[in-house]
């Protein structure tokens, strides 16, 4: 298994050396044939992994005194030696850890999916510097993969951290008119906010080194030690740390007010890179809630955490959707649904339960397909009419059908109706949140209703009503507007398949997700909600 | 007591790197002017040949390094952790910086040119092995004089000129500050020595503890010089922007070296007792003023090698975030961190001013809109430079990156006042520094080719990529590089 995990962090990094080496020499086209059958290998290699994964027996060697038994032990993990702090009486070791649990899985084929079809959307799109393109995607990729299997602060703060520098590449190369503005937006915001988060990794692996633990990054001893009171944190530190360690994440997510810089990275960025942006890279904010603020920080995260996150969120929810309501273009549109719809994800982590984590796991996933698909159909549009302004669009329905079917199923998915994805992850978030604070989940399931809103409204203006092109799309030289080529529907197909089977049958990736969730939870069993807050709730 | 020739004999055993250095240095001083006509010009390729005969000394002095087993203090020589340290870098940085020399400087000069680089770089390996005043003294002087005429010898217009002279008068002035101290500190320990100055130092009266004071704040000014920390950074950029890049890479290097070795040999002296306390404040503030004074005005800077320049300052803020930080915290001792980041930087950006070198070719590069359209015109070129600028920005997966997270754990797990507001500070100037290295990276993947038609060193090109791949490589397997820093006192 191990080599098969390293077979798929290579194997894009394996991809963009062999682009090096023939891009020059050969015609132009091959770029892209070479990038598509690395990420189709790539997602052989990551759907062998998620088998591999799921035949494994949970691990049974559970006993009280090892870190298996804490509230993160993936089933599967792997330790490289990389810094030796201390010395032959007092070990101390940085380690590269790697390992696999049912996110890490799920998000890695999600991933490998979503690569799929980006390369795919930039078949035609990307004309200028290809090789380059599919390098920085690919590399963007590798990236990703490394996030999802690392399970120690420092292997995951790296790979955090360069996920920046691909992505500004891909916006700010293959962007739209304002691109280099939106790409060093993109990226010095991030990284102050991951610098902060730096500070925050430092201070906790500090504290951890002072208590004497041997392996002060390891993910799963600290979320051990400091269950079984080893490491004791008192609760000013653990705001402390909370303040600093969730800094990086909130931007990354991002939750209100730190949202600015997400609908012009999305807006300037290529088709491709918003799918990516969308579909995984904010994520990697929620999973460091989960894999670092949850487990580490119980009670920041009740008494700070709980008010503050699920009261940013909820404000996220509303605003973003009335932001999303009025906007004439289709991909700011799509990305103000972007902080609305991570606003259910957060709200469902910050909820501690199984119910809310379940759900918030589950609507990374569901946004990821579902939005990186919107993204992808917006693409199709653009392509065919260079414009994505709702003004200049309209009854797209009669010239484009099959377009037009894909963008409303899938925006069923994103509004979250019955028998699609988006509905259980919304409807398991919103039901953990219930537990802990019911009107936080009353306000939060507006949402629901305000995403109806605007995404109807999208249609309705997109895709029916009377045929309206622009002026241009006839007299250019260019080939008639045709429907959904082949290419395009593979793109899109995988996704729309997916966003059905999990509507349909969601219980096989629960499954694959909940024991891991089940631990963190046991973390907050007892946990009561402070008073100050408890007298809102009714 | 072993007697006066065994010492001596043993002693200059110890330091044989230096010797062979020192020989090729006067090799290269006597039989240079016999290659040259009386109007100054020599054969073409004479520098490359001596740049051969300089990697082959280097070459010599490693070996020597390596099979070398003095240890403990001999004479006047002190070798530890420290000292070893130093050596294998300026050994390691050595030849890069001697390829960066080999294209920058006409035949005619070069055997001068080279004699003095090599005699900085042992003067840098002395200054760490002193193990008293004078020693130390003659050391820094050892660098001085040599950098003087190495950046006066290629002098191709007036701006060089006045770089030279304008380093030349304010490191006359550093070293008799350094000096001043050097004699007060004589003055109240009445000894040369390290170890009994510290001794002294440890259990004097009060009144002689404030001399010590006084005479380090004195040492530390002048040295302050020498690693360009505010407030002795004006020379900097005025030079940096004068010089040739190879002047600018061993400036941005060697001084360095050189000032925190001698910084981290004599600030233990005096901070004991009542001294402890004004002094590491003086060191925290200095890296504080400098970091954000560094990278502020870097951020408007339109000149590359004056960019640079304040990066480098900037760079010698965070270095001081390591030695204001301190031995006694727990893990990571500060002087580890210290040395561990210098190594990173001395590599990277030995690097990136040898791509620069390569790049630019005969039409050095001047403003960073020189670089404009380097990712499409030279892929390869630009890919390396860019990896060089994200080490220097501290990203991961560079050694830029493992450098940043050893001075973030000395300064947190620090004893001082100061250590958690260093930390803060740092994780803020590196925010800040983002902008200019990406700025430049920008200029070299969005805009258009300046159309400049460049001959490129391919020599120069090669050992900066050796570099860059080299923080990738050091990155992944940073381990052999700590355990050399961790043995530091």
């Amino acid at each position: 298994m191990f080599a098969l995990l390293m077979l798929l962090l290579c194997l894009p990094l394996v991809t963009v050396g062999l682009l090096l080496l023939l891009s020059k020499s050969t015609s132009h086209g091959v770029a892209r044939w070479i990038a598509l059958s690395g990420c189709l290998a790539a997602l052989a290699v990551s759907l062998c992994l998620a088998s591999g994964f799921y035949n494994t027996p949970a691990n049974s060697q559970v006993d009280g005194e090892s870190a298996s038994a804490g509230p993160i032990s993936p089933k599967l993990e792997w330790r490289l030696p990389w810094l030796e702090w201390g010395t032959s009486e007092a070990p101390l070791q940085l380690q590269f850890q790697f390992g696999l649990d049912g996110v890490s899985v799920a998000m890695m084929v999600l991933t490998a999916l979503l690569s799929v079809s980006c390369v795919l959307i930039s078949w035609e799109a990307i004309q200028k510097r290809e090789a380059e393109f599919y390098i920085a995607l690919l590399l963007l990729q590798a990236s990703l993969f490394g996030v999802f299997c690392a399970f120690d602060l420092v292997t995951f703060y790296v790979f955090f951290e360069f996920t920046l520098i691909p992505l500004f590449f891909l916006i700010a190369i293959w962007g739209g008119p304002q691109k280099r503005y939106a790409a060093v937006k993109f990226f010095l915001y991030t990284l102050a906010g991951s610098l902060i988060t730096l500070v925050g990794v430092v201070m906790l692996i500090s504290k951890a080194i002072a208590a004497g633990m041997p392996n002060p990054c390891s993910l799963t001893d600290l979320a051990f030690w400091i269950q079984s009171d080893k490491l004791v944190l008192d609760t000013s530190t653990q705001i402390t740390l909370f303040a600093l360690l969730s800094a990086g994440f909130l931007v990354k997510v991002p939750v209100f007010p730190f949202h600015t810089w997400l609908p012009l990275a999305h807006v300037e960025a290529p088709t491709a890179g918003s799918v990516l942006l969308a579909g995984v890279l904010l994520k990697l904010g929620s999973l460091g809630f989960l894999r670092i603020c949850l487990p580490m920080l119980p009670e920041a995260c009740v008494q700070v955490g709980l008010p503050l996150i699920s009261i940013l969120s909820l404000i996220g929810i509303v605003y973003g959707s009335f932001c999303a309501l009025v906007q004439r273009d289709v991909k700011k549109l799509v990305a103000y649904s972007s902080v609305a719809h991570m606003g259910f994800c957060m709200l469902g982590l910050f909820a501690f339960n199984v119910e809310g984590l379940t759900g918030g796991v589950l609507q990374m996933i569901n946004h990821g397909l579902s939005t990186g698909g919107l993204f992808l159909l917006v693409g199709m549009i653009y392509d065919r009419y260079h414009t994505r302004m709702l003004d200049d669009l309209g009854g797209l329905a009669s010239k484009l059908p099959l377009i037009a079917v894909a963008m409303v199923f899938i925006s069923m998915s994103s509004i979250g109706l019955p028998g699609l994805n988006g509905f259980v992850g919304e409807v398991l978030a919103l039901a953990g949140m219930f537990k802990r604070y019911p009107l936080y989940a009353v306000i939060g399931a507006t949402g629901v209703i305000l995403s109806a809103w605007y995404l109807l409204t999208m249609l309705q203006h997109l895709l029916f009503g009377e045929l309206k092109e622009p002026h241009h799309a006839d007299h250019h030289n260019h080939a008639p507007i045709k429907d959904l080529g082949i290419r395009e529907f593979l793109a899109i197909a995988p996704i729309a398949a997916a966003c059905l089977w999990i509507g349909i049958r969601p219980q096989p990736l629960i499954d694959t997700i909940k024991p891991d969730l089940e631990r963190l939870a046991a973390v907050y069993e007892n946990t009561t909600p402070p008073a100050t807050v408890a007298l809102r709730t009714p | 007591m072993p007697n006066f020739t065994e010492t001596s004999v043993q002693a200059a055993l110890g330091i044989a790197p230096e010797l062979i250095l020192i020989a090729t240095v006067c090799v290269m001083l006597l039989v240079g002017p016999f290659l040259t006509d009386s109007a100054g010009r020599a054969a073409k390729g004479l520098s490359q040949r001596w740049t051969i005969l300089s990697l082959l000394a280097f070459a010599a002095a490693g070996w020597t390094l390596y099979s070398s087993q003095s240890s403990g203090v001999i004479g006047p020589f002190e070798f530890d952790g420290l000292s070893q340290f130093v050596r294998i870098l300026t050994l390691v940085l050595g030849p890069v910086l001697a390829i960066i020399a080999s294209r920058q400087i006409d035949d005619g000069h070069s055997a001068e040119s080279h004699a003095c680089l090599l005699t900085i770089l042992a003067g840098a390996n002395l200054t760490a092995l002193a193990s008293d005043l004078i020693g130390l003294f003659l050391a820094l002087e050892l660098v001085s004089i040599p950098t003087y005429i190495f950046l006066y010898l290629p002098r191709r217009n007036s701006a060089m000129q006045e770089a030279a002279l304008k380093y030349f008068l304010l490191s006359v002035f550093s070293s008799a500050l350094v000096l001043f101290g050097m004699s007060w500190l004589y003055g109240v320990a009445g000894s040369t020595n390290f170890a009994e100055i510290s001794s002294h130092l440890a259990n004097a009266p009060k009144g002689d503890q404030l001399f010590g004071l006084l005479a380090m704040t004195l040492i530390i000014a002048g040295l302050c010089f020498r690693i360009a920390a505010v407030p002795f950074h004006f020379y900097a950029p005025d030079v940096f922007q004068g010089v040739t890049s190879a002047g600018a890479a061993m400036l941005s290097v060697a001084p360095k070296i050189v000032g925190f070795a001698a910084l981290v040999r004599l600030a233990p002296l005096a901070m004991t007792g009542a001294s402890a306390a004004p002094l590491g404040n003086l060191l925290a503030v200095t890296a504080i003023v400098t970091m954000f004074l560094g990278n502020l005005l870097a951020l408007r800077q339109k000149n590359l090698q004056r960019l640079l320049a304040y990066s480098s300052i900037a760079h010698s803020g965070y270095m001081l975030v390591g030695l204001a930080a301190g031995n006694s915290g727990a893990v990571i001792g500060g002087d580890s961190s210290l040395w561990f980041y210098l190594a990173t930087y001395g590599l990277v950006t030995a690097g990136l001013f040898a791509l620069l070198a390569g790049v630019g070719g005969q039409k050095p590069l001047e403003r960073d809109s020189d670089l404009g359209g380097l990712g499409q015109s030279r892929p390869a070129a630009a890919l390396l430079i860019a990896v060089c600028l994200f080490s220097l920005t501290g990203l991961p997966p560079t050694a830029g990156f493992t450098g940043k997270l050893h001075l973030f754990f000395a300064s947190w797990a620090s004893p001082s006042i100061w250590g958690q507001w260093l930390a803060v500070a740092l994780a803020i100037n590196s925010a800040i520094a983002a902008y200019y290295y990406l700025r430049l990276i920008a200029v070299m993947y969005l805009d258009e080719s300046a159309k400049v038609e460049r001959q490129h060193y391919p020599i120069s090109e090669f050992i900066g990529g050796v570099c860059a791949v080299g923080t990738i490589a050091l990155f992944i397997s940073p381990d052999w590089l700590w355990q050399l820093a961790k043995q530091l006192p």
